[in-house]
């Protein structure tokens, strides 16, 4: 192996280790499933890594990370692979009471409301929402992410946060403030 | 206009969202990053990549109704390649750049396959150069848009050659850094029919490895195995066995081999 390749590698791995954490939790929203969260991220940096003597020298890696994961995103999402997105059996017909914030089991009974909400939402829509409000891109990084205009970004980020406010659950806990 | 009140609550709903993100975010199990594994699956990607434009180009050329991919992810990593086109035998000497990977006789029809290397340019202007030498060949990389984007890379075209009436078809264009050597047992193969037309099993196997594999055997469907070594005086004194070549320019090692007539591709390993 060549010093520049295995300069590469270290480099590249440096990388992976970094951005693992970020890249787990943002798949996890996109997918709302540990194993199909971990199978998009490993798959995106695959895919990074044969791009990676172009990546490594470019300005912002993360953008170009975070299109490769949304496109790989909406490729398994045309492939109907629903199942990654549909709750588990146990978490369906969850009755949610607002409770205090510190109550751990209503917190995770919201946890799986919002995943459930999310689950349900059209994939652009999905990807619009993680990417304002969680990777907390604007419009213009969004709209680069997911290879289309800010007004489609604007147009689905909207969709998306209305038909979550609709969620009786969410309805409750963001009406009482959210979780702090 | 919009009033305070639903700005106010506008903007609170959408903090809350991303509270909420956050906290469901922090569901999911970490782990510990597999930088190994995905370095391991990046190479195994990377090896397959001109496989890919191979079949993509077959594809669209509408050769051929059957070929086996080794590996193909089917993500679609890669756009289309333009259609290959059967392009002439430049007549005369071989180009120094050319070299053929296999050749022999196949129902009485002779083919060959050969590759086309040119070396990685140092510069812009030797790119420039590099590019108007391919175009008196009718080559041009499909990755490479402006020749700025060819310094230090390895520009490789493989062809086939089939028939009395010697038709040439480009099978594959791959372009590479000079310094992105295959190691160990790492490969990169694509099968194809061995003629163009009216041919569906993919017999004929086109492959890349590393500079150290001394031995590759292929795995037929019907159980039976080629096994491709280097060049002897016993393999050249027979041109019909296939031999892994090493070529100057290229970061990998090549090799062809044909499947025998009544079976087709299943594999290849690295197994020397």
């Amino acid at each position: 192996m060549g010093v520049r390749k295995q300069a590469g590698d270290r480099e590249f791995q440096a990388f992976v280790v970094g951005r693992w954490p970020r890249l787990m939790r943002t798949a996890f929203l996109l997918t709302g499933e540990q194993h199909a969260a971990e199978d998009l991220v490993q798959s995106t940096l695959e895919q990074v890594y044969v791009a990676w003597h172009r990546v490594a020298s470019a300005d912002a890696p993360e953008a170009y990370v975070r299109r490769v994961m949304i496109n790989a995103h909406a490729r398994r999402y045309r492939r109907k692979l629903r199942e990654f997105l549909v709750p588990r059996s146990e978490d369906a017909g969850l009755t949610h009471e607002v409770a205090d914030t510190g109550d751990r089991i209503a917190q995770a009974d919201d946890r799986h409301v919002l995943l459930k909400a999310l689950a349900e939402l059209p994939a652009r829509q999905r990807e619009a929402v993680v990417l304002r409000y969680w990777e907390d891109l604007t419009e213009t990084q969004t709209a680069e992410a997911m290879g289309c205009s800010v007004g489609t970004v604007k147009s689905n980020a909207a969709k998306g946060i209305a038909k979550l406010r609709a969620i009786s659950g969410l309805a409750e806990t963001v009406t009482l403030g959210g979780r702090k | 206009m919009k009033s305070a009140d639903w700005e106010t609550s506008h903007n609170m709903t959408q903090h809350d969202i991303a509270l909420l993100l956050a906290d469901a975010a922090d569901e999911v199990e970490i782990g510990i990053a597999p930088a190994q594994a995905v370095i391991r699956g990046g190479r195994r990607r990377k090896a397959r990549r001109w496989a890919v434009v191979a079949a993509t180009t077959v594809v669209v050329a509408g050769c051929t109704g059957a070929l086996a991919l080794t590996g193909l992810s089917g993500d679609g990593d890669r756009g289309v390649s333009p259609a290959s086109r059967p392009v002439a035998s430049p007549e005369g000497p071989e180009p120094h750049m050319r070299t053929t990977l296999a050749s022999g006789t196949d129902a009485g029809a002779p083919w060959r396959v050969y590759i086309d290397v040119w070396k990685a340019p140092a510069d812009t202007a030797e790119a420039k150069a590099t590019l108007a030498a391919m175009a008196k060949f009718g080559e041009h990389p499909e990755d490479v848009s402006t020749a700025s984007e060819l310094v230090g890379k390895v520009a490789h075209f493989v062809y086939r050659v089939t028939g009395e009436e010697a038709r040439t078809t480009q099978i594959a264009d791959m372009v590479l850094p000079e310094d992105d050597v295959q190691s160990g047992g790492e490969y990169g193969t694509v099968s194809l029919p061995l003629l163009p037309e009216n041919d569906t099993a993919p017999r004929l196997v086109t492959g890349q490895v590393a500079k150290t594999a001394r031995e590759v055997t292929c795995t037929w469907k019907d159980g039976t195995t080629t096994k491709v070594g280097r060049a002897s005086a016993a393999t050249e004194a027979n041109a019909a066995v296939p031999v892994i070549h090493s070529l100057k320019d290229s970061p990998d090692d090549w090799f062809v081999c044909l499947a025998p007539k009544s079976t087709e591709f299943e594999g290849i390993k690295v197994t020397k």
